[in-house]
């Protein structure tokens, strides 16, 4: 891997009793990142660690290579955020806060203006600026909560639930807003617990589950598989039991059969197997695996 | 005229020119901080209050200049000397409105931020706690300075331009460019301590102004009569006499503090400068420990 973006080395946070990480060792590329987990599982505490924000209870954090802990303001002039929550003063305008936001960035008062103006044509509030933060809806409140985070041209974005609280329409918006960060050599990292979301617009998976890192590699590799898809016309029990006694793991789901041989060519030995037993088939193909497959696998494996 | 179209594609322009330093990125909260207290690039019922308020302070200085210019030419400059308030006495009047306009501007700085989440954003930014806190200190600092200033120069420059000696009036009063900024100091020292403490913890700026100018005038009221019935050294609760006493020392006028529960008990005005230090120093602490844990 070219130098990491982000890197972790034993991290633990503990909040009283509740383990929010338990022992984190991360190595992170640039581009877009996709941060996965259920609610609880880590992934905000994560990105507060990394802003420097919340202080881990063990072991280390760099970003770009500085420590988040030891020089969080050198880490925060290179970094944006976009928090879940709300983060508005509801009486004032849209253009007046992320002008003002451009400032705390580090921008000049004389360039912030024109930047942030820009940052809210790009993210679609042209019309919008002017109005007060209060008036606006929830989608409209996530561009600007967007646009604050990338006012200040940081090179890491750290995006939190961009896309919750959206219609399908503003969710897509908003999907087609985080893959264009990437073209204009932002990096960024994208927490949701939906995956289908991160599926659309991120190379490299950071999967978190109770505060444990279950995967973090790039998104391809987690969708290659070795397992092929049968999909039978008959009852697969016949078909099971030889698939097994020749050495294959086999999950069936009503007649779907996903089978992975560790040695030979699958398709080789399933032809053999439905020729032996008889039993007719539909389809055959690789499998595609889904980040789905793989958080519920991971999932059960850990419980 | 060019035959040839260009059309830009502005797109995002990545931003590559100098950053500024945090002493910048202060004085940013300390500008925002005062738009927000006057109610500036806000709707127009929140410029009421506090331009109310600094219409109310000036307007009875622009009076005060007026009737020196009507009664000039009358013959009776002793007389009315008298019963034109000078400096000092003036300041005993914005004194009172100060503390209101403090009542209201505290809580415009600190609450909305709190309670909208404004703070996670300041927390992303390469800025510390201590320099948010210190920039809306000096927001306050800022307008309660002009709040008080503005008049006393009104009444300063139209002395001066009535006296006729322009220069004569301003050589003769140069006591008054220390007096007049140390006396604001005082009061800000004074009153602004109590307002961030109270509005550090409260969820809403009417309840805040509300409790901060209950608390100061019963604070008066119960350090009158303990310090009557009990023990004199109950004087020192009362927030707004050391004021009137340090304001009263400045300008060399012990009328300001009359009838105050410190000065009835004979306290000396030494113990109001430890007072406020220590107000000022307890609630620094504490405002800095309230938002070590938000930020």
């Amino acid at each position: 891997m070219a130098d990491p973006i982000i890197a972790t080395a034993g991290l633990n946070m503990s909040f009283g009793d509740v383990h929010a990480l338990q022992d984190v060792d991360l190595e992170v590329p640039a581009g877009r990142i996709g941060l996965v987990g259920a609610n609880g599982a880590g992934k905000s505490t994560l990105i507060k660690i990394l802003l420097g924000m919340l202080n881990p209870t063990g072991g280390a954090t760099e970003v770009y290579g500085t420590s988040a802990q030891r020089h969080p303001l050198a880490v925060r002039s290179r970094v944006g955020y976009m928090p879940e929550g709300d983060c508005f003063p509801p009486d004032q305008s849209a253009a007046d806060f992320v002008s003002y936001t451009a400032e705390l960035g580090g921008l000049p008062a004389s360039e912030s203006r024109q930047r942030a103006s820009e940052v809210l044509t790009l993210v679609g509030l042209a019309e919008e600026r002017f109005r007060d933060l209060g008036e606006f809806s929830t989608g409209m409140k996530q561009r600007a909560k967007l646009a604050q985070a990338i006012v200040h041209s940081p090179e890491l974005v750290l995006l939190d639930e961009p896309a919750s609280g959206l219609d399908p329409d503003g969710r897509e918006d908003m999907l087609n807003l985080i893959n264009r960060l990437g073209d204009f050599g932002m990096s960024v990292v994208f927490s949701s617990h939906v995956l289908g979301d991160i599926e659309r617009t991120c190379d490299w998976v950071v999967m978190l589950n109770e505060g444990r890192l279950l995967r973090n590699e790039p998104l391809a590799a987690i969708r290659a598989s070795n397992a092929v898809q049968v999909v039978l016309l008959d009852d697969p029990a016949p078909a099971v039991a030889a698939l097994e006694a020749r050495g294959a793991r086999v999950r069936a789901a009503d007649r779907t059969l996903d089978v992975e041989f560790d040695t030979g060519d699958p398709f080789v030995e399933i032809r053999d197997v439905l020729a032996e037993t008889g039993v007719g088939l539909r389809s055959l193909g690789s499998k595609q695996t889904t980040l789905e497959d793989v958080y519920l696998a991971e999932e059960e494996y850990t419980v | 005229m060019s035959s040839e179209g260009a059309i830009f594609d502005l797109d995002y322009r990545r931003y590559e020119g100098e950053r500024t330093g945090r002493a910048k990125v202060r004085w940013a909260i300390v500008r925002d901080g005062v738009r927000k207290v006057l109610g500036l690039r806000r709707k127009a019922r929140r410029k009421v209050l506090p331009w109310g308020l600094i219409i109310l302070a000036v307007l009875p200085a622009i009076a005060i200049v007026g009737f020196q210019v009507f009664t000039q030419g009358l013959g009776a400059d002793e007389l009315l000397e008298d019963l034109i308030p000078g400096h000092a006495d003036y300041f005993g009047f914005t004194y009172q409105l100060t503390f209101l306009f403090i009542a209201l501007a505290t809580p415009e700085l600190l609450i909305p931020d709190r309670v909208s989440n404004v703070l996670t954003v300041y927390a992303s930014r390469p800025l510390t706690l201590l320099d948010y806190l210190v920039a809306r200190v000096g927001s306050l600092l800022m307008v309660v300075l002009a709040f008080t200033l503005i008049p006393q120069i009104v009444l300063y420059l139209g002395g001066a331009v009535l006296s006729g000696d322009l220069v004569g009036h301003l050589t003769g009063n140069l006591d008054l460019l220390w007096k007049i900024p140390t006396g604001s100091l005082a009061v800000f020292a004074t009153q602004a301590g109590v307002a961030f403490i109270i509005s550090a913890y409260a969820r809403r700026r009417g309840i805040a102004a509300g409790i901060y100018i209950g608390f100061t005038i019963i604070s008066g009221g119960v350090a009158f009569g303990l310090a009557e019935t009990v023990n004199r050294w109950f004087a020192i609760i009362d927030l707004q006499a050391h004021a009137s006493v340090l304001i009263a020392e400045i300008f060399g006028q012990e009328n300001i503090a009359e009838g105050t529960a410190l000065t009835e008990q004979g306290i000396s005005p030494w113990v109001s400068i430890i007072a406020v230090v220590a107000i000022a120093a307890a609630a620094s602490v504490l405002l800095y420990r309230r938002y070590r844990k938000l930020m």
